[in-house]
């Protein structure tokens, strides 16, 4: 089933950062930036969740969902580097 | 860019020869000069090298036998290795012998280690005996608020091995249970004790390492809701949380043990009280926790780790 | 008023003795965790 950053992303308004929270690209309208920072909102949530139900850090546990997330982008979605460059899967 | 001079003399009938050198200084820069682009066998696996390196003396050949008196200095030396950065390096080598490399003795290095958030401060004295030996007459590690140090040991490079018993003073116990980084665990304090460190391949053990607490402090586990392991363990753990969300330790000690292949326990023996708990009642505390630390270690360096290789791993191939 | 000192002979302290293994495959079961979320929920 869609989900709502689906559209942002593949038009490029919105990408996905290294710690697991999605991050609004260069001109992305306020729509979309209000969109992703309630997304961000419940990430944060569920990852804290995680991270007590593990007993680990909790930037640890965004780091995992990261790795997850880029995997389950389609091509052509904006990564963002924790050296601060945008890469397209 | 390499400016080098060189001037020296033959002595036919001595069959010596001398060569004097001065290397002027090669400066560094991760946009600039890089090792890769003097020789492809340099600065394998480092990559943004930065730094001034200078190398000025003799080399000698005298029936037979090479030795030289070169020194090499460094200056604001800086690499990065995996998820290593490394900074600050300086110091000036005296070199014995260009090939198969050695040092003079008791020669001095110093650099700043960080790898995410986290740094530590190295202090080095020690011998080249050959590419793959070093002794090393002192390492000083500057970290979690304190200083670990080992005196005489000896390291293999070619099997990376080396062993060390290091002296630790002025943990703070405060930075060592942030490092831990288990949710809910804060502590206070200061700590001093000695860890027998052993380093075989990539893989290193601590055979009973002893720390304790200087003087009283506080440690509190305040879990938001418990790891599983810990919810279901009974009316006696019940009361060990109570305790445990603030106490006032009189006395803390910490052994610790970690089998090369990660198996170990960390020991924690405390005496105390918490002020709110059964008006004030003292404990005494064993607690010991068995786990495989080099999976907890490794996700505690996956925090550290920069989540850059991961991202691109994940991503397939990602083009810049 | 005299301050009264009061003797209070010292408690017996309660020993606590406790050996608590730690799952070690916790990456292993986070991985699967996020697998499984960031396949089902809408915010991913």
């Amino acid at each position: 089933q869609a989900k709502p950053l689906d559209a942002p992303r593949a038009a490029g308004q919105a990408g996905e950062r290294y710690d697991g929270y999605a991050v609004a690209r260069p001109g992305a309208p306020s729509d979309v930036q209000a969109l992703i920072e309630r997304v961000n909102a419940e990430r944060r949530a569920l990852y804290t969740q995680r991270a007590k139900e593990q007993g680990v850090p909790a930037d640890a546990i965004g780091k995992i969902y990261a790795a997850e997330i880029a995997k389950s982008v389609p091509k052509g979605t904006w990564l963002l580097g924790e050296d601060g460059q945008w890469t397209q899967k | 860019a390499l400016a080098l001079d060189l001037g020296g003399d033959y002595d036919m009938a001595a069959d010596r020869a001398t060569v004097k050198l001065a290397l002027a200084p090669l400066v560094f820069a991760p946009k600039g000069l890089q090792p890769q682009a003097l020789s492809p066998a340099f600065g394998g696996g480092l990559s943004e090298v930065s730094g001034r390196l200078a190398l000025t003396g003799t080399v000698t050949f005298d029936k037979g036998k090479l030795t030289s008196a070169l020194d090499l200095a460094l200056g604001d030396g800086g690499f990065v290795a995996d998820v290593v950065t490394v900074s600050g390096v300086s110091g000036k080598i005296r070199i014995t012998r260009p090939w198969p490399l050695a040092t003079a003795a008791r020669q001095r290095l110093s650099a700043t280690v960080a790898s995410g958030s986290e740094k530590a401060v190295l202090d080095v004295t020690g011998q080249v005996l050959s590419p793959t030996r070093l002794r090393i007459d002192r390492l000083a590690i500057g970290a979690a608020g304190g200083e670990m140090v080992a005196e005489g040991m000896e390291a293999d490079l070619a099997r990376s091995r080396l062993a060390g018993r290091f002296e630790v003073r002025r943990l703070d116990l405060a930075e060592v249970t942030r490092l831990i980084g288990i949710e809910g665990l804060a502590g206070t304090g200061s700590l001093d004790g000695v860890i027998p460190l052993e380093v075989d391949g990539g893989q290193f053990a601590i055979r009973s390492g002893r720390l304790s607490a200087a003087g009283p402090g506080t440690l509190y586990y305040r879990p938001g809701n418990l790891p599983p392991q810990i919810a279901g363990a009974g009316a006696e753990m019940d009361l060990t949380l109570r305790a445990l969300s603030d106490f006032r330790y009189q006395s803390l000690e910490l052994g610790l043990e970690k089998a090369p292949d990660g198996q170990g326990h960390v020991q924690l023996s405390m005496t105390g009280a918490n002020p709110g708990v059964l008006d004030n009642q003292p404990f005494t505390f064993n607690i010991r926790i068995e786990s495989n630390f080099a999976r907890l270690a490794d996700l505690v360096l996956l925090g550290l780790r920069s989540a850059q290789d991961l991202l691109g791993r994940a991503a397939g191939s990602v083009k810049p | 008023c005299t301050p009264t000192v009061e003797v209070v002979a010292p408690r017996e302290p309660i020993t606590i003795n406790l050996n608590i293994k730690l799952d070690a495959d916790v990456r292993l079961h986070i991985e699967e965790k996020a697998k499984e979320d960031v396949g089902s929920k809408a915010i991913f």
